[in-house]
């Protein structure tokens, strides 16, 4: 029952849902312009199943260029647990495109990828994420591929959650995962371009799993994401993230992200 | 006193002839320096590949900015094109173009030349020589090339990698082509006239 649903969600995807590459949970093989700088707002607004209570985490990030293939990500985890405002921990990420094959509006790209993160939040579920719950590292492949108006990326990666500072790491849980996505989208509007003011609507849909390697447990999620591209320098993401099946113990697994971030050329570099 | 007449026509014609000589050799390199002058690059057309968004094109856009031989860039989103304005005054490097294209994290598809000619007989394999700068003619029927004309640059990294693979056929008697330079050139771009 559960893989016909996922096979019907995936072939929904495939066929129906559309966006561009610009994705917001997972990072597509492009990285940013060399010399630029994007700054984050991500806001997640996630529903505990204990108590229906909002958990909500800030992460600022920032994203720069360091050249043509290789860009610099670090981000920040801030939460509302206990309700007080906890800085939590932060990360920084690398990624390094090492393939690229461009055409006349299409690519296909390959990157690889590390994040290494620190946390020092109390682990309450057995989902590993080091975005904003787990000290660990993760180390991934990314592919992505542009087809003018539509886009498609996916990502395999592997992840080892380490302990959280002085609140460690619960024994019976798993340090270990393998986590794949899959991410599709496509630009709606405009329908023809006239300058750089235009606002882009962009819809994608995102897909990410997680297979836990010491006891095999899983999940899988969907997220759909409507984003808003204004005179192509800012964007605004607005997306829905929810479990479609899990055999691990999760405290918070459906919720919602908003996200707004700017993109700032030639921070270094000017005629 | 005739003979001094004589003479003296004589060395006023000699005069005169130099003067001639002098002013035929003024004209001859004042025509060679407008011929150089004239062999200008007044914009360009670049296609980048690889994007589809206006996100893409503006960080183009700014990276193109940065150039500093560029007057102007007029865009055109829907395309992905740039047309780039050259300062007649500085010098210019195309190989700047395609590395800003690149550092904005794409490549570049087209690059179309309107470059500005005198009289010039092109053909296969011709070497135009300007300044530092020899234009190897590829692809190209016979022909002569007047005021401003179309001439796309079609080195590796300015074209697609699958239109290089062609070219790299068509020039295997060329081997500057794929090396890319020449012994004794400082500056080699390959070109076809369109």
């Amino acid at each position: 029952m559960k893989r016909s649903l996922i096979l019907i969600v995936f072939s929904f995807c495939l066929f129906q849902a559309k966006a561009q590459e610009l994705f917001l949970l997972t990072y597509p093989a492009s990285n940013v312009p060399k010399n630029a700088m994007v700054v984050r707002g991500m806001n997640s607004l996630f529903q505990r199943t204990a108590d229906n209570s909002i958990s909500y985490h800030f992460m600022p990030e920032i994203m720069f260029g360091i050249n043509k293939k290789f860009m610099l990500v670090t981000n920040a985890f801030i939460s509302n647990e206990n309700n007080k405002v906890n800085f939590e921990g932060a990360s920084v990420l690398g990624q390094y495109r090492f393939y690229s094959n461009d055409e006349a509006k299409r690519h296909f790209r390959m990157a690889v990828w590390s994040r290494i993160a620190v946390n020092n939040a109390e682990i309450h579920q057995e989902e590993i994420e080091l975005n904003g719950h787990n000290s660990g590292i993760r180390l991934g492949l990314t592919g992505t591929q542009l087809l003018h108006k539509t886009a498609l990326s996916s990502t395999v990666s592997y992840q080892k959650a380490l302990s959280n500072f002085s609140n460690g790491f619960p024994q019976n849980y798993s340090t270990d995962a393998v986590d794949y996505t899959f991410s599709i989208g496509q630009l709606m509007l405009p329908k023809q371009y006239k300058n750089f003011i235009q606002t882009n609507v962009n819809l994608m849909v995102e897909m990410l799993g997680q297979n836990h390697l010491e006891n095999g447990k899983s999940f899988l999620d969907i997220a759909p994401v409507i984003q808003f591209i204004i005179k192509s320098k800012a964007r605004l993401d607005i997306a829905y993230r929810r479990q479609l099946y899990s055999t691990m113990y999760r405290t918070q697994p459906n919720g919602i992200i908003i996200n707004f971030q700017y993109n700032i050329f030639n921070i270094v570099n000017k005629k | 006193m005739m003979k001094y007449i004589i003479s003296f026509t004589v060395v006023a014609n000699t005069k005169e002839k130099i003067s001639k000589m002098k002013k035929i050799i003024i004209l001859f390199f004042s025509i060679v320096f407008v011929a150089n002058a004239k062999a200008q690059i007044s914009k360009a057309e670049l296609i980048a590949n690889g994007l589809t968004c206006s996100m893409c094109s503006m960080a183009t856009y700014n990276q193109l900015k940065t150039i500093p031989f560029l007057d102007s860039i007029d865009t055109d989103v829907e395309h992905t094109k740039f047309i780039l304005y050259f300062n007649p005054e500085k010098t210019f490097d195309l190989k700047l173009i395609k590395s800003k294209v690149e550092d904005a994290g794409f490549s570049v598809g087209s690059l179309v030349l309107f470059m500005e000619f005198d009289n010039v007989a092109v053909e296969n394999d011709f070497h135009y020589n300007v300044g530092d700068i020899t234009y190897h003619f590829m692809d190209t029927k016979k022909q002569t090339l007047n005021n401003i004309r179309q001439v796309k640059v079609i080195d590796k990294g300015f074209v697609s990698d699958k239109e290089y693979k062609k070219y790299l056929k068509l020039a295997s008697k060329y081997p500057c082509y794929k090396a890319g330079k020449m012994e004794n050139i400082k500056v080699l771009y390959h070109l076809k006239a369109i």
